[in-house]
């Protein structure tokens, strides 16, 4: 049980009403270990997006649960989950990651601002984050300045930020060129290494195909 | 940005400074009404601001003026105070709203305002 | 980085919207403290004039316009038409108190100055006046002179110096205690001294009246109408006529302004809607990185204060230069009589500006209380699927 970080319930999210009903996920089971590398595949629009939305507490499911190291997440309230986000997962999106009008480090910070850790530790902090990412000369520079590449590794420095359990991506290297792509990969599966939990949703079978377990979702359903 | 904002702002507190304690100046003239009961404590040039109101017949030089807030009051019993002016160009029209430049001299029939200059504002017509 | 260094980077990193919406709360709250430093105050001043007048009745020239009721309350000059005959009569009616007055005007150092003529001990018994310095009014005292509180600071009058009226050299008998009307900025003599000086002999230019019965005023008025042919008017009456006419032009700037702030206030809730809708995606990712709703409603409220405090400091300075350049111009009007002591120390009070400030940035926290909401309402999917 201790090794299952998530685990999820009959999990089902339906959108709209009446007639134009979108059935995005349908009755998901599935669990995921700690420490352990998952690719989320599958088709465009078959509800992988949804899926990692609702592992991560960005969402609410329509019916079922999710149990993210232990907690239902049902129980909490939006308060609840804003801060489980904070602690326990660091996210990465497709694109527009950052925070525009701040600097790299500012970015970084700004994670840290909103799970209570004062400004001065903030600052050091996200220096040793960039640095991870090899990006310590950049600090200052804002997301206009950066390259996708970079930009995307200011962001997994950021999730990186609090500590989490668990890091969370969609679709990071989508925009970027291979070899920022392999950039990116090479400091996920690091982070692996080092015992971070990585979930990928990816459309990219050459990362599935170095992920440890691969989750296939077809009509919002997982296939074997 | 924030050196555009800093510089706006000194200069803006600066003018309002300047402004202030150079005081109105220019702008402000004394009213007749604040200068007909006692024109011999006025000393010096001053400019008094007021409404063309009489002329003398006897002097083609001497006109009177009213406090400019006379041309509120439209009761008869209204006491107008007049000063005496004495121009040496020409005399202004009956209504003149006048800006009078000059120094309380004493004479004969009381004190009068000799003109040093005087610039017509606007004209009111005067009713009653 | 706080919260607040957030929001303010927020604010900057967006400078033609931060310029444009500062500037329409700047403009909003400089007309508010235009308004309030030119005229704003004007109905409390009036009431405070009229009942440091000590009077219940005013009896006046017949036919007095209600112009020269405002004269009263302001200290101008003042038409002395009443016969000492007549304040006889006046004062030999029982059950009240009567006492004349001379309004008249000098100047010193070419600055005029409101010159009273007094009877002395009654009248501190209408006015409660305390003394600063020296020595009130004796009776019989036929020289002195007695200054108002800011009247001797601006000319540096204290007991012994002397004043210059009409002519003649006058002894400064004492000082009295800042009232917060017109008489601070006034002479007081004697009322025979002032009727000499002023050549008129006898006269007065208004009565004041205090009344043993307050319920029966109009039976006193009409005693008084019955002695002397004068006008008699009741402090309402007074008072209701000078706002009449004071008061329109009150009206217009009040509406200038309220329309201005109202104005403000809309152009912050429209820049904090638009900047909802712009930075949904940014709400979506401070949500993922752990930010409660309320923080989000915090971060867009924050956002409108600031702009409320900035643009209400910018607007009073605006408002305060811009009052000290047209004050002199409206002149004409009875405002800046109203304005007692010197033209431009008379306009900013540290109460004025820091409740200026309150004001803009309560408004524009209101202004922005939808916008906030309506930010904090998305949820984290919403927001981050918006691109």
């Amino acid at each position: 049980m201790s090794d299952t970080l998530i685990r999820t319930e009959n999990l089902t999210k339906t959108y709209g009403r009446g007639g134009a009903t979108t059935h995005a996920l349908r009755g998901v089971d599935l669990s995921i270990s700690r420490g352990s590398f998952s690719a989320i595949v599958g088709p465009s629009g078959h509800g992988k997006s949804t899926l990692m939305h609702l592992l991560g507490a960005l969402d609410r499911p329509t019916s079922g649960a999710v149990h993210l190291d232990g907690t239902d997440l049902s129980r909490l309230d939006s308060a609840g989950l804003a801060k489980f986000r904070g602690r326990k997962i660091g996210f990465v999106f497709q694109f527009f990651n950052l925070l525009r009008s701040l600097s790299a480090a500012e970015n970084i910070e700004t994670a840290m601002m909103l799970s209570g850790i004062a400004p001065k530790k903030q600052a050091e902090r996200a220096r040793e984050l960039l640095a991870l990412v090899g990006l310590s000369e950049k600090a200052d520079a804002r997301p206009g300045e950066l390259s996708g590449g970079q930009q995307q590794r200011v962001a997994i420095a950021r999730a990186l930020a609090n500590d989490p359990d668990i890091l969370m991506m969609d679709e990071p290297t989508g925009n970027l060129d291979s070899a920022a792509e392999e950039e990116i990969l090479n400091i996920l599966f690091e982070l692996n290494q080092q015992g971070k939990t990585v979930i990928v949703v990816t459309h990219n079978l050459d990362i599935a195909r170095r992920a440890q377990s691969i989750i296939r979702v077809q009509d919002g359903q997982i296939r074997a | 940005m924030k050196k555009y904002a800093l510089i706006g702002l000194v200069l803006a507190v600066g003018i309002a400074a300047g402004v202030m304690f150079s005081g109105p100046g220019e702008a402000t003239a004394l009213h007749v009404n604040q200068v007909a009961a006692d024109p011999g404590a006025f000393s010096g040039t001053i400019t008094v601001t007021g409404i063309t109101a009489a002329f003398s017949p006897q002097d083609p030089a001497l006109f009177g003026v009213m406090d400019i807030k006379e041309l509120q009051c439209t009761t008869p019993n209204c006491n107008k105070v007049l000063i005496p002016v004495r121009v040496t160009g020409p005399v202004p029209a009956l209504g003149d709203e006048v800006r009078i430049s000059g120094s309380f001299v004493n004479s004969p029939m009381g004190y009068v305002l000799t003109a040093e200059a005087v610039k017509v504002v606007r004209n009111h017509k005067l009713g009653s | 980085m706080t919260l607040t260094s957030l929001v303010i980077r927020n604010i900057t990193s967006r400078r033609g919207r931060f310029v444009f919406t500062l500037l329409g709360i700047s403009i909003g709250i400089a007309s508010f403290v235009t308004f309030l430093s030119l005229g704003g105050s004007l109905k409390s001043e009036i009431q405070r004039e009229s009942a440091a007048l000590g009077a219940n009745l005013v009896v006046t020239p017949k036919g007095s316009c209600a112009y020269e009721q405002v004269a009263i309350l302001t200290g101008e000059q003042l038409p002395n038409t009443i016969t000492g005959e007549e304040v006889a009569k006046i004062r030999a009616i029982d059950g009240m108190m009567a006492i004349p007055f001379l309004s008249e005007r000098s100047a010193i150092d070419n600055r005029p100055v409101a010159v009273m003529g007094i009877l002395p001990a009654e009248t501190m018994e209408f006015k409660h006046w305390e003394i600063l310095k020296g020595d009130y009014l004796a009776d019989g005292d036929e020289t002195g002179v007695i200054v108002g509180a800011v009247a001797a600071e601006q000319f540096k009058l204290q007991p012994g110096s002397e004043v210059t009226i009409r002519g003649e050299r006058l002894p400064v008998r004492g000082v009295i205690k800042e009232t917060g009307g017109k008489d601070d900025v006034t002479l007081f003599l004697p009322l025979p001294l002032a009727q000499r000086l002023y050549n008129a002999e006898d006269k007065a230019s208004y009565v004041a009246v205090r009344v043993a019965d307050i319920e029966n005023l109009e039976l006193y008025a009409q005693k008084i109408k019955e002695v002397v042919s004068l006008g008699v008017i009741t402090d309402k009456q007074m008072l209701k006529s000078v706002l009449s006419i004071v008061g329109t032009v009150n009206v217009t700037l009040q509406l200038i302004a309220a329309v201005a702030i109202l104005a403000a206030a809309f152009g912050i809730i429209n820049t904090m809607m638009t900047a909802t809708y712009e930075r949904k995606r940014e709400i979506g990712i401070l949500q993922a990185l752990g930010a409660r709703r309320r923080t989000i409603f915090s971060i867009f409220l924050l956002e409108s204060g600031l702009y409320g405090i900035f643009g209400g400091a910018l607007g009073v300075l605006g408002g305060l230069v811009f009052s000290v350049l047209a004050a002199p111009q409206i002149s004409s009007n009875h405002f800046t009589a109203f304005v007692k002591g010197s033209a431009s120390s008379g306009l900013i009070s540290p109460g004025l500006v820091f409740g200026s400030i309150a004001f803009s940035t309560v408004v524009a926290i209101v202004a922005g209380l939808y916008p906030a909401w309506r930010a904090a309402k998305l949820s984290p999917v919403e927001a981050i699927s918006y691109e």
